[in-house]
């Protein structure tokens, strides 16, 4: 990744497959980084991968689904390293139910974890982006808020909410230049995908093949970098072309 | 970022968007054909770019005349031995309220925005196809959106989101990527020869009060033409400075 030397970046849900590509792909790019997640021995390891390589990375093992702890990360990094440039949203708890299944737990800890800490990390940062007239937000949602079918309507609503925040906020920091952007994941193999299960889901993408997770932090490094710098409010799916069966994926 | 020995071919980057990513193109290792349909133009470009070292060429032609494109396309692989990338930049606009324009207007903006791109990708896919390995990036425009008094430029662009999409479907198992940039607000010559009033009502319309660089639009036709981006693809990007959030 380039075109984020030297800028704070925090990665919130930083240590998932996908968060570790993320917080790994700023590092290399000589961005210092803050991984955040919720698993003490994940943000410890994940951190460890970054210092081997003599890049700098700090860790903090927190709930982003409470706005304290949130409130107390943003405050840690800040004394660290003097502000934030540049904050990710990964945080994805991808449990979906068909709506009869769906009790009032399983609601609303789909919408703590998919969209208030988002929402929680965004109130945190962006003010003082736009006072310093500098600043990225990329928020990571999933292709499935478009409604695909399967019983996942926990999921795909609180996904929807991130694309609708991430256009008001966009237009809310424009004025200071600050740009706030959203990545809808595709597909993306894994080790949690059984061999048949997978050949399946890629046959029906127009691409023939699953995603991998770089190719992802790659969307977000692109919206991340000062190549992106007027571009603000927008979504792109990087999905192998699936969006391109939904109407509103334009 | 990874596009170094790939052959791309830019049409309209005799001057503008096409000509400074032509340049960012070629800095990273890309051997680039430059196109336009005035001659002087393409000559000007390749020998301002082969001077500071670059691996350009030069081809003049007219992309609404499906002759000329096929050849270029021909000569372009002659010359370079492939072609890996192709960007959809030409383009033009006559503008106008309903009760004004002619159907000359109509027809010149379709046939070099839109028709255009559809010759060139027809003519670029026959030389990806066989090396399962494509880029097209089509410059379409936010205003494919929809603007007051620019409807053929509009229909036009449209028609590209439309090809973008299809043609995405279409290439996609052949390992051939297709997106669509849709810029905003640009310093371009034809930004320049704009009234004052014009501009300051224009950028009035947008949500980042900053004027768009040519370079934006070239850094984003990088992210497309890159070959570790294969997994992006069918999608429209607007690089418009938060504009495309709403209308009016």
């Amino acid at each position: 990744m380039d075109g984020v030397e030297n800028k704070v970046a925090v990665i919130v849900g930083g240590t998932s497959e996908l968060g570790e590509t993320i917080s790994i792909d700023f590092a290399d790019g000589d961005a210092k980084v803050a991984v955040c997640d919720i698993n003490q021995e994940k943000v410890d390891s994940t951190v460890k991968k970054i210092m081997e390589k003599g890049k700098q990375a700090i860790g903090i093992a927190m709930n982003p689904a409470k706005s304290g702890e949130v409130k107390d990360a943003v405050d840690k990094i800040r004394s660290e390293f003097g502000k934030i440039d540049i904050l990710v949203n990964n945080v994805d708890n991808s449990e979906g139910f068909e709506i009869s299944e769906v009790s009032d737990d399983r609601w609303d800890k789909s919408v703590d974890e998919n969209l208030n800490a988002t929402f929680y990390f965004c109130r945190e940062v962006l003010p003082e982006m736009r006072k310093n007239k500098e600043g990225r937000i990329v928020n990571v949602t999933s292709l499935e808020y478009l409604g695909y079918p399967g019983e996942r309507v926990n999921y795909s609503a609180t996904k929807s909410a991130i694309f609708g925040l991430t256009r008001s906020l966009a237009l809310e920091a424009a004025k200071e230049l600050v740009t706030v952007n959203c990545v809808a994941k595709g597909d993306i193999a894994g080790p949690d995908i059984p061999e048949d299960k997978a050949e399946k889901m890629a046959s029906v993408l127009p691409v023939k093949r699953l995603g991998t997770p770089g190719e992802i932090a790659r969307a977000v490094g692109f919206f991340a970098s000062e190549k992106g710098k007027r571009i603000t409010g927008q979504t792109l799916f990087v999905c192998g072309g699936k969006s391109t069966f939904c109407s509103m994926s334009t | 970022m990874s596009i170094k020995n790939r052959v791309v071919l830019i049409t309209g980057s005799g001057s503008g968007i096409g000509k400074q990513t032509a340049l960012r193109m070629a800095e990273q290792g890309a051997k680039v054909v430059i196109n336009d349909v005035i001659p002087e133009k393409v000559d000007e470009t390749v020998a301002e770019y082969k001077k500071m070292g670059l691996d350009v060429i030069g081809k003049t032609a007219d992309i609404s005349d499906e002759t000329a494109v096929n050849n270029m396309f021909k000569e372009t692989v002659d010359a370079f031995g492939g072609l890996d990338i192709l960007v959809n930049n030409a383009g033009m606009e006559r503008s106008g309220p309903l009760r004004k324009l002619t159907e000359e207007d109509w027809n010149i903006t379709l046939d070099i925005d839109l028709k255009g791109a559809f010759l060139c990708c027809r003519a670029a896919h026959n030389y990806m196809v066989p090396n399962k390995h494509g880029r097209i990036i089509n410059i379409a425009s936010r205003a494919w959106l929809g603007g007051a008094g620019q409807t053929p430029y509009a229909a036009a662009k449209s028609g590209m989101v439309g090809i973008t999409r299809s043609l995405a479907l279409e290439l996609g198992r052949n390992g051939i990527t297709v997106n669509c940039i849709a810029p905003g607000l640009i310093h371009t010559p034809q930004w320049d020869s704009l009234p004052e009033k014009n501009k300051k009502f224009l950028l009035s319309k947008q949500p980042m009060p900053t004027l768009g660089e040519v370079d934006d639009i070239a850094h984003a036709v990088l992210y497309f033409s890159d070959d570790d981006n294969g997994f992006t693809t069918g999608q429209v990007l607007y690089v418009c400075a938060g504009r495309s959030l709403f209308s009016g």
